[in-house]
């Protein structure tokens, strides 16, 4: 018995519908083509974040739960969005931060259990809070990006 | 159906032209930043692109193979003001304007002679695929009746309960007298606006040519602005006038 070559080519794990309309692999208008971008180096970042200690300061790694949250959650972003950084935190949670300059931040933190914590920085004024992302991108999110842009 | 005319405040978050072309011997990735930061001081802005691929290969009687790869595809440059940006790629040029959109003749021109530094700086062999795409945000108030605002809105069952949330629909077309392709992309999406939602109606016309078009975008005029008439017939006929009316 013979078994055929099987050479799978992906740029990314199986898509979820809301990455599936953002676009074929990959897509080059400007639109889309920065959410394929962090979306990539989340996918880098979550390659990289395998192993304990995987970045020699005792950080642990992404879970595969993390990233899939992650990654929900940035193709849910509307397109209108600004494009975050991508990080990793000590605790392996996906970590996106906007940065506007100094008076003008927000962060996410998303970790396995959909658990979504955020702290934002607009002018003078501070907030922070912990929510849950479930399909969409809660509300609270998206008025602080507004804030941001405005 | 809405009468075509030329809309003021035309809806158009992203227009692109784009051409792909056979992969060429490539000029180093610092070349072409060193000839882009000679020969167009505007687009000072310059962002590496990256491809990443992955490959699992099954072979009887051996464990899974797992690689993975990581390669430069190009480079992408903007203006200050991040209204125009330009990408040189091993596989294609992709020119995009940025919302406000100008008119037609402003955006192909600039892309038109872009075009002529890609072909100066990447050589290319032959181009094999052409497109013109528009993508439109519609931004609309909340509660609405797509209907209202879409000649072709999704619709559901009369029996089936409920409100919807979030639509996609998607199809591609074949213009058989041109051999233009048409996909036609309408998608909700959440705004950042309180009160509001958005509507994206993505026309994406393009026309593919496995043999490869010529490099030289003059004889190309005329299938582009064959393009460019398809999409202008593609969004007039997707939305009401209801809809037009707004971005007079």
């Amino acid at each position: 018995m013979t078994f055929a070559q099987l050479v799978l080519t992906s740029t990314l794990e199986l898509a979820t519908p809301a990455e599936i309309v953002k676009g074929k692999l990959p897509d080059e208008s400007v639109t889309y083509g920065l959410y394929w971008q962090v979306a990539r180096d989340l996918q880098s970042l979550y390659r990289e974040a395998q192993a304990e200690d995987w970045d020699g300061e005792g950080s642990a790694p992404i879970s595969e739960s993390s990233y899939d949250n992650a990654r929900r959650f940035l193709a849910d972003l509307p397109s209108s969005a600004p494009i975050p950084e991508v990080d990793v935190d000590a605790d392996g949670e996906v970590v996106f931060e906007w940065f506007y300059g100094p008076a003008k931040v927000l962060t996410v933190v998303i970790g396995s259990n959909a658990r979504l914590s955020f702290a934002r920085l607009t002018g003078l004024s501070e907030s922070h809070g912990r929510t849950f992302f479930v399909d969409e991108v809660p509300d609270e999110i998206l008025r602080s990006l507004q804030q941001l842009v405005s | 159906m809405a009468r075509r005319r030329h809309l003021k405040k035309a809806p158009i978050s992203e227009a692109v032209i784009d051409l792909r072309v056979a992969l060429t011997t490539v000029a180093d990735v610092n070349e072409i930043a060193r000839y882009v930061r000679v020969n167009e001081p505007a687009y000072s802005r310059k962002k590496d692109l990256w491809l990443y691929e992955g490959r699992l290969e099954f072979k009887p009687d051996e464990d899974p193979i797992t690689s993975q790869r990581k390669e430069h595809r190009g480079l992408r440059f903007e203006t200050e003001d991040e209204k125009y940006v330009v990408q040189f790629r091993r596989d294609g040029f992709t020119f995009s304007r940025l919302a406000p959109y100008t008119n037609w003749e402003t955006v192909f021109a600039e892309a038109r002679r872009l075009w002529g530094r890609y072909v100066e700086v990447m050589s290319p062999e032959a181009v094999t695929r052409v497109a013109v795409r528009f993508i439109n945000r519609l931004s609309l108030p909340l509660p609405l009746s797509l209907q209202e605002y879409l000649m072709c809105a999704p619709t559901v069952p009369d029996d089936v309960p409920g409100v919807a949330s979030g639509f996609v629909t998607q199809i591609t077309l074949l213009h058989e007298e041109t051999g233009i392709s048409m996909r036609i992309t309408q998608k909700s999406e959440k705004s950042l606006e309180p009160g509001k939602t958005a509507i994206l109606l993505d026309n994406d016309v393009f026309k593919v040519d496995e043999d490869g078009f010529g490099t030289d975008i003059d004889t190309l005029a005329g299938t582009f602005e064959q393009m460019r008439d398809l999409k202008n017939t593609i969004f007039f006929n997707s939305i009401t006038e209801k809809t037009a009316e707004i971005y007079e």
